[in-house]
């Protein structure tokens, strides 16, 4: 039996016939053909990777640094007052590809998306409960990321052109 | 944009606080920020904004310790803490301590580190709450939603029949005009962001041949469910309020089959 390729992989790859908006051969980033709102990006790997949890570590590093900058420029390209940067993990949570992927939303005031949820607050009993559940997980993921931690040396704050800065913050508050 | 609750789900009005109200939108509304005029404000350099910020941020006072929270992770670069107004229980609230207000004035060392947790904070939550999904979510903006002056990264879990329908996203058309519009004005800054010259873009060809990228069908034009009937004569707009009014909603797909669970499942 054969499986259908993967379509994430094909564009990456360079085939099918979606808008690519960047590639470098080991992240790619590319137009929605089903926007949620105008200028909807999806950003995927090129290694095939399903679920969040499996990607590499490089690889989502480098990832993570391809969005952001993409992200960044979409306040500027398209005018856009906000951006969502949203991954849908597992199929109850609407992943949409069996390849990982995460999506830029370019957002404006009443562009017709809504993520202000309803709050459902929890009991201090249900809270202490999950609380420890995950703590009993955390110490694995902290001896994990002991090995990983970037080197201790001085952080230098990003130099924030004054102007950069300023432009994202005035299309954050066109409209507002 | 409000709904009818008073404090968004990013704000910790905990009942044993010293008194913190809702800190919503960024800048602050506490009581030093009054003082200054809108003039002071602008003049101040983006360090001094950010120092401002930081003494209102109810998020940098969880991160020091002098307002309580639910720690479930913490180490030198970020600081995760359960939300207290959870859409899902076990809905985790990641965040760097060095207060940022949205992703891109983050350096790419962190934000980078704050995903690599993210990505264990999102095993760690389908282990402990035995979940087959987690949406990892995050809001630029008051209008894609943000409701902290702090920067977050929401990992929130997810089961079959939870009725959390907000990240299920609607799938839209878009006129063929607009969206080359949308293709070229991205492409432009994205490749400037890059440092991607004309010459070296292989991706992409010369303006007035094809600005997609085709390489299997470049003689064959885009399958296009939309008519062509209006479309090119339609005046491209800068505007995206008109290009988003012009979409026409879709019911949506079904969920493809994808059986994730069996993976899902071995990591458990």
């Amino acid at each position: 039996m054969t499986e259908a390729p993967c379509e994430i992989c094909t564009i990456a790859r360079g085939g099918g016939r979606a808008k690519v908006l960047y590639n470098d051969g080991k992240v790619v980033a590319f137009l929605s053909e089903k926007p949620a709102v105008p200028g909807h990006i999806i950003v995927a790997p090129s290694e095939h990777f399903t679920i969040f949890e499996q990607v590499s570590e490089q690889t989502l590093a480098h990832c993570t640094k391809v969005t952001n900058r993409i992200s960044t420029s979409v306040f500027e390209a398209l005018q856009a007052q906000g951006t969502n940067i949203i991954i849908n993990n597992g199929v109850p949570a609407g992943q949409e590809f069996g390849h990982f992927t995460l999506s830029i939303l370019p957002r404006k005031q009443n562009d017709g998306l809504n993520f202000l949820w309803p709050q459902k607050t929890m009991s201090e009993e249900e809270l202490s409960t999950v609380e420890l559940h995950l703590k009993e997980y955390s110490t694995t993921m902290h001896a994990h990321a002991e090995e990983h931690a970037p080197p201790k040396e001085q952080k230098k704050l990003k130099q924030i052109d004054k102007k950069d800065d300023l432009r994202v913050r005035h299309y954050m508050n066109r409209g507002a | 944009m409000s709904d009818g609750h008073d404090h968004g789900h990013e704000e910790h009005s905990h009942d044993d606080s010293h008194g913190h109200d809702s800190h919503s939108e960024g800048g602050g509304h506490g009581g030093q920020a009054s003082q200054l005029t809108a003039e002071q404000l602008k003049n101040m350099s983006p360090e001094e904004i950010r120092a401002l910020q930081k003494q209102n941020c109810i998020f940098c006072h969880i991160i020091s310790g002098r307002v309580a929270s639910k720690k479930v992770y913490e180490d030198e670069t970020v600081i995760a803490i359960l939300d207290i107004n959870p859409l899902n229980p076990g809905h985790v609230l990641l965040m760097p301590r060095e207060h940022y207000q949205i992703m891109p004035q983050i350096p790419d060392e962190t934000i980078e580190r704050v995903f690599a947790i993210a990505k264990n904070l999102s095993h760690a939550v389908l282990r402990a709450l035995q979940v087959k999904g987690t949406n990892i979510f995050v809001a630029n903006g008051a209008a894609a939603g943000q409701r902290a002056p702090h920067f977050m990264v929401h990992i929130i879990p997810r089961k079959e029949g939870d009725n959390v329908k907000i990240f299920s996203l609607p799938k839209q058309s878009i006129n063929p005009a607009d969206e080359k519009l949308i293709y070229n004005r991205l492409k432009e800054r994205i490749n400037k962001a890059f440092g991607i010259t004309e010459k070296q873009d292989t991706k992409s060809h010369s303006p007035e041949a094809e600005e997609y990228h085709h390489p299997e069908e470049s003689h064959n034009p885009p399958e296009n469910e939309e008519s062509h009937t209006s479309s090119n004569h339609e005046e491209p707009t800068h505007d995206l309020n008109k290009i988003t009014s012009r979409f026409t909603p879709q019911k949506k797909d079904k969920d493809d089959d994808i059986d994730l669970d069996k993976i899902a499942e071995m990591l458990g």
